[in-house]
């Protein structure tokens, strides 16, 4: 005996609500797709141009090609061929107007652990024609210059400046340079200048010596002009009284100048006193900037922003020639 | 109905990828403008010259000529020319040195300096003179020694050498010695090394016409030691070769097969065939008969 089951009313039609529940998802899904490709660029044209570098160092598939600083594509492919590796660009169509035949590549980078991007320089040569790439051109490629190369250029650069330097350096230690024998006749004149120092002194009491003499001899001589005078007083008071004062006068100015003298030698003193440890003040700054300059020749702030800009002109050679075993 | 469920659920189940991201653009570099754009081209050719990539220098020269014209600078236009000029004709590319030169000497509307107008036509001087267009170089020269003045100028013995090189080619070799004699004092004067050598080897090289294998040892040993000096591999080159040569004119085999291995290893380290090449052949030559080691007409 058969039993006939009966479907369950609640499952009626379930198998058309699930398919339209997974056609749900599968749109769904279909939708994040195409809309992470259009954001990916993919429904874009592109126009693929390529370059030829002697390496691909700092290169890789997907690096960002950039023009004005504007991302305009990225790199797509990577193949060794007989000139080094062929670089080949996606370039945005709606940008490739922006990119004459001329232009050129070059790689370039923030910093030097930074990000790498190749910009396009669209750089048209004179009296040729501005004309778009198109696909399948190929543009030059400039070679960064390497770290290396940057260093090397700034040595020679700032090597005649150090062996300039050196030079004067070297010139200032000679035995027998300008600058030695000024120290050391400034030296030899300032050994003296003690000895000179204590005879000038020596002059300076011989002066007060003798300006107290002078004196005594002056009172002898009011002594006698006294009696003179006493001699004189009925006849020339007045005379006598003026030339008293006078006296007393040159006497007062002879004790000034004296105490003048004093206070100024032993100014001169101190100051001859404070010299040899000048000179030595100054010894320590020439070797200080000594080393200042051996320093700088070291100093990777310095070797790095220092940089001396001129136009190089190559010499103008009479025996220049393609290669040396072509002639003469 | 089953079936189709479960496949439906694993179709559904499929794991996506997604991927987003974006960098930031990195800030451009200002263009350099005027005199340093063209400082920077000249600066990074003369990068290329010294890592001896004369095609990566050329295409910098030519950059920075164009820049200078763009500005109008005269004195940046002459420099990046003759430098140009040079670099061409060490590519063995004489009528594009030529046709760089002509810029100033043919088509100079600027005003530049009688310095430089030396250089350029002494340049096309020497440039005429590599491929025996003696008539041409002596017009050059001449024109060369005219802008220089009677006070001489920086190239005055260059003048000089260029002269006593078309003297000696035209079989004057007494006017060929006088002009490397006042090559020699005029650069002395000016304290040029390299055209003191160049007199040098001159002075060697006529002697060696002469038959003088004494004085023209000494001389060429003069200008070796200077070459050395330099590190000039060319100029070393040329010496060896030449003193080669007046070690076989006076007989002495050894001491000429000396000075050509030695100008062989010179060549070979500065990567020049041509002249490794010719270093052999002497060599080579020196074993069959004295007469293979006298100069060749028309070489020293």
């Amino acid at each position: 005996m058969q039993e006939d089951l009966a479907r369950p009313r609640r499952f009626v039609g379930i198998g058309r609500k699930v398919s339209l529940f997974l056609l749900t998802a599968v749109f769904g899904v279909v939708g994040v797709i195409l809309l992470v490709g259009y954001k990916q660029g993919i429904f874009v044209r592109h126009t693929k141009i390529y370059f030829h570098a002697a390496d691909a160092f700092g290169i890789s598939k997907g690096t960002s090609v950039r023009l004005f600083g504007l991302p305009v594509g990225s790199v797509s492919d990577l193949d060794i061929s007989d000139r080094g590796v062929k670089v080949e660009l996606s370039i945005i169509s709606d940008y490739t107007p922006r990119v004459p035949k001329s232009s050129r590549a070059r790689l370039l980078r923030e910093g030097y652990i930074g990000a790498a991007t190749i910009q396009l320089v669209p750089a048209a040569e004179p009296g040729q024609a501005a004309q778009p790439v198109v696909d399948g051109d190929e543009i030059e490629y400039v070679p960064a210059r390497g770290v290396a190369e940057m260093i090397d250029d700034f040595k020679t650069q700032f090597t005649p400046v150090l062996n300039d330097l050196r030079k004067m350096i070297a010139e200032l230690n000679q035995p027998n340079s300008d600058f030695r024998k000024s120290l050391a006749g400034a030296n030899a004149v300032l050994q003296q200048l003690p000895e000179t120092n204590r005879e000038m002194r020596q002059v300076m009491r011989d002066a007060d010596t003798t300006i107290l003499t002078v004196g005594r001899q002056a009172d002898a001589t009011l002594g006698s002009l006294g009696r003179v005078s006493a001699q004189l007083e009925q006849q020339l008071p007045v005379l006598t009284g003026k030339l008293a004062t006078t006296l007393d006068t040159i006497s007062e100015t002879s004790a000034q100048i004296r105490d003048t003298t004093r206070k100024n030698g032993d100014a001169l003193y101190d100051a001859l006193a404070q010299m040899p440890g000048l000179l030595r003040d100054s010894g320590e700054l020439v070797r200080d900037g000594q080393d200042v300059v051996g320093a700088a020749r070291n100093s990777w702030l310095l070797r790095d922003n220092v940089e001396i800009r001129t136009m190089h002109s190559l010499p103008v050679d009479s025996f220049e020639a393609t290669a040396a075993g072509v002639k003469r | 109905m089953p079936s189709l469920k479960s496949s439906l659920l694993r179709a559904a189940a499929l794991p996506l990828a997604l991927l987003a991201g974006c960098v930031a653009p990195p800030p451009a570099n200002p263009p350099a403008t005027g005199e340093a754009a063209v400082i920077e081209a000249n600066r990074r050719a003369d990068a290329y010259l010294r890592n001896g990539d004369l095609e990566g220098a050329a295409r910098q020269y030519r950059e920075a000529v164009r820049l200078a014209r763009s500005v109008e600078d005269a004195e940046s236009i002459a420099v990046n020319v003759i430098n140009l000029s040079i670099v061409y004709q060490r590519l063995g590319r004489a009528d594009e040195a030529r046709a760089s030169l002509a810029l100033l000497l043919e088509r100079g509307q600027l005003p530049y300096s009688s310095e430089r107008m030396a250089q350029a036509a002494l340049r096309r001087s020497v440039l005429d003179l590599e491929e025996r267009r003696t008539a041409s170089a002596g017009e050059w020269v001449e024109r060369a020694a005219a802008y220089c003045g009677q006070r001489g100028c920086a190239v005055s013995a260059a003048i000089q050498n260029v002269r006593g090189q078309l003297a000696l080619e035209s079989g004057r070799p007494d006017q060929a010695a006088a002009s490397a004699k006042a090559a020699l004092s005029a650069s002395r004067t000016l304290g040029d090394r390299a055209e003191s050598a160049n007199a040098l080897r001159l002075l060697g090289t006529i002697s060696i016409r002469a038959g003088d294998a004494g004085p023209a040892a000494a001389y060429l040993g003069e200008a070796l030691a200077i070459d050395r000096e330099l590190a000039s591999p060319r100029k070393i080159y040329l010496d060896l070769i030449a003193l080669g040569r007046a070690s076989a004119l006076r007989g002495d085999r050894g001491a000429a097969r000396s000075f050509y291995e030695r100008a062989r290893a010179v060549s070979e380290a500065d990567r020049d065939a041509d002249g490794a090449t010719q270093a052999r052949a002497l060599i080579d030559a020196l074993g069959d008969n004295v007469q293979a080691r006298q100069p060749a007409p028309g070489r020293p």
